[in-house]
């Protein structure tokens, strides 16, 4: 959810329609994934480098199940 | 406009809702510092803070959606309310928020912040999906969401109060009401609602505002975690007798606390000191009553006194 920490250090007034739009998305997405299993999907604390360097390496890999 | 006071002439209160009344339940003495003399704590619960902005953000998205808003406009516009309403603008001498000022609320509770709050909002959307509980219209064609009522009962008492929404579910009508809580919800957690002041008197307005059979208050309770937030729908139920018993037993409350204030004696109820983790005041009771003040005024500041007629 690295948008969303973008986007909730930011003065709310400031938000344009997208940026509500993102953050409903990724908060649905974060319960999808929690639902799926990924116990720490749903945790709105910022990440960390590591988890955000993890999640780059992940979103890198073509996996087909 | 501001609302008239809930205290007649003689200095008793004569307009009651749950929390006026549950005061008086609990102790006398609690009573006095926190309806009467208005005693309140430096920093705010931030279960309070974080329970009302979560019920409200419901609350509006349904009443928006029973205007006819879009679904999805809804969610965005209740999100966007609930993210500016956790965020500390400074104020301008109008007292309107200026823009690119401030920060972010900083709860003071792991579970109880700013995302879990924005998180649990638009998960609970997700949740209840498809939700076969459906809001109430009214003959009028109003639906019947965000009723603050006002009813004169017996000796000149009103009782008041805030329904946020009322549903038909399976068939049945109830009061809805949203809880949040940063424990697992079991059965138990619903059961405590049994006997409640405050869901019989949701129960008993919702009938005599509506003049329909409601069954008692369906409650969705959130439990607040770090990872998530998971979702249980309960109810509580009250017969018509047990209605009859409730108000004869809150009219006697009423009138306890009526009388402590024309005798100017208010009795603390000891028994009570430690329920739901110990009540805000027990250490300033634990105080020999001559420098009682001295410690309440460090820590907590006399602020408005809480007033039933205020609408939301």
């Amino acid at each position: 959810m690295a948008d969303i920490a973008e986007l909730f250090s930011r003065d709310p007034l400031s938000y344009s329609e997208q940026d509500l739009v993102t953050i409903v998305t990724e908060m649905r997405k974060s319960r999808h994934a929690f639902n799926l299993g990924n116990v720490k999907a749903g945790s709105t604390k910022p990440k960390t480098e590591k988890q955000k360097k993890l999640e780059e390496l992940a979103n890198g890999l073509e996996i087909d199940l | 406009m501001s609302a008239p006071s809930p205290f007649d002439a003689s200095g008793a209160q004569f307009a009651w809702d749950s929390t006026s009344i549950k005061l008086a339940e609990t102790c006398l003495y609690k009573y006095k510092l926190k309806m009467l003399d208005g005693w309140q704590p430096d920093n705010k619960s931030v279960h309070l803070i974080f329970g009302g902005l979560y019920a409200s953000a419901l609350e509006n998205f349904y009443k928006a959606v029973a205007e006819g808003i879009d679904r999805e406009q809804a969610i965005r516009d209740v999100v966007h309310e609930a993210l500016i309403a956790t965020w500390e603008h400074e104020t301008d001498e109008a007292g309107d928020p200026i823009p690119e000022t401030g920060a972010p609320w900083q709860s003071n509770h792991n579970l109880k912040t700013r995302g879990n709050l924005i998180r649990s909002i638009i998960w609970y959307f997700e949740q209840f999906r498809d939700d076969p509980c459906e809001t109430v219209h009214l003959s009028t064609g109003a639906p019947a969401v965000e009723h603050s009522f006002k009813l004169p009962v017996d000796d000149g008492i009103v009782l008041a109060g805030h329904l946020d929404r009322l549903v038909t579910y399976s068939g049945s009508l109830y009061v809805q009401d949203q809880k949040t809580s940063g424990s697992t919800i079991t059965g138990r957690f619903f059961e405590g609602f049994n006997p409640d002041t405050q869901m019989s008197l949701y129960t008993w307005a919702g009938k005599a505002i509506f003049h329909m059979p409601v069954k008692g208050v369906m409650i969705d309770a959130a439990q607040i975690a770090v990872g998530f937030t998971r979702y249980e729908r309960g109810f509580t139920f009250r017969s018509d007798d047990q209605l009859d018993e409730w108000y004869e037993g809150a009219m006697h409350t009423i009138g306890r606390a009526r009388a402590a204030v024309h005798e100017d004696y208010f009795p603390m109820n000891p028994s009570s000191c430690s329920n739901y983790g110990g009540c805000e005041f027990r250490h300033i009771c634990a105080r020999s009553p001559s420098v009682r003040e001295q410690f309440l005024k460090g820590e907590f500041t006399r602020g408005d006194i809480w007033n039933p007629l205020r609408s939301r």
